[in-house]
């Protein structure tokens, strides 16, 4: 999956420490989702969606 | 404030100023429970083996040495259980991996040993594959973090 969380995060101002203190994981895991190492569980995806108050399919991209 | 209030906010503080985020320093404080519950297990294990074979213990107390380190196993378990479910989900997935890489690995050894037990090599022990399976646990795991965190 694609992501546009690190863009996000700039927008809105927000280190990853910061933001993982809000969805209430670590900050590895910011990490990994916006390197794209990582696809975040469905909740952790909602959570962060509801966050930047965009729907789910503009954060997150499947890619074929 | 309890002494396990000053405690935690000790350690917190010391996390705190080593770099760690909130999670992190829940997760770190967890992780030091379950190593502790490692410890106090493994130093059991090993104190009643060696009171066991050097004979140290009266017939009386031979029973309850040989079943301590297997009445504090539940102690060992909660404090991984409680390391596990407080994680968060990178973690936990890490976590996982590299339980199913060490058994795998594990297993794989085991069945080679048991191949080559047929042909007068002699078969392993259980202590030697717990060990083979704590080293191979470590090794996915190192292999898992930087996976995922480089």
């Amino acid at each position: 999956m694609k992501n546009i969380l690190k863009i996000l995060r700039a927008q809105h101002d927000l280190s990853q420490a910061a933001l993982a203190e809000q969805l209430g994981v670590s900050r590895q895991t910011i990490n990994a989702i916006e390197k794209g190492k990582y696809d975040p569980s469905l909740p952790l995806a909602f959570k962060i969606a509801r966050l930047f108050e965009r729907p789910i399919e503009d954060v997150f991209q499947y890619k074929d | 404030m309890n002494a396990k209030e000053t405690n935690q906010n000790w350690l917190d503080s010391l996390l705190i100023k080593m770099g760690g985020d909130r999670q992190g320093i829940k997760e770190m404080r967890l992780a030091f429970t379950y190593a502790a519950g490692c410890l106090l297990w493994a130093a059991i294990s090993a104190i009643s083996d060696v009171a066991l074979e050097n004979r140290m213990v009266t017939e009386r107390w031979i029973w309850p040495v040989v079943i301590l380190p297997i009445a504090i196993t539940p102690v060992f378990f909660y404090a991984y259980y409680r390391f596990y479910t407080g994680m968060d989900e990178l973690a936990r997935k890490i976590q996982g991996a590299a339980m199913i890489m060490a058994f795998g690995a594990t297993i794989f050894i085991l069945a080679t040993y048991m191949s080559l037990a047929n042909v007068g090599i002699a078969e392993p022990g259980v202590n030697e594959m717990l060990s083979f399976m704590a080293v191979a646990y470590s090794l996915a795991l190192i292999f898992q973090t930087i996976r995922y965190h480089k």
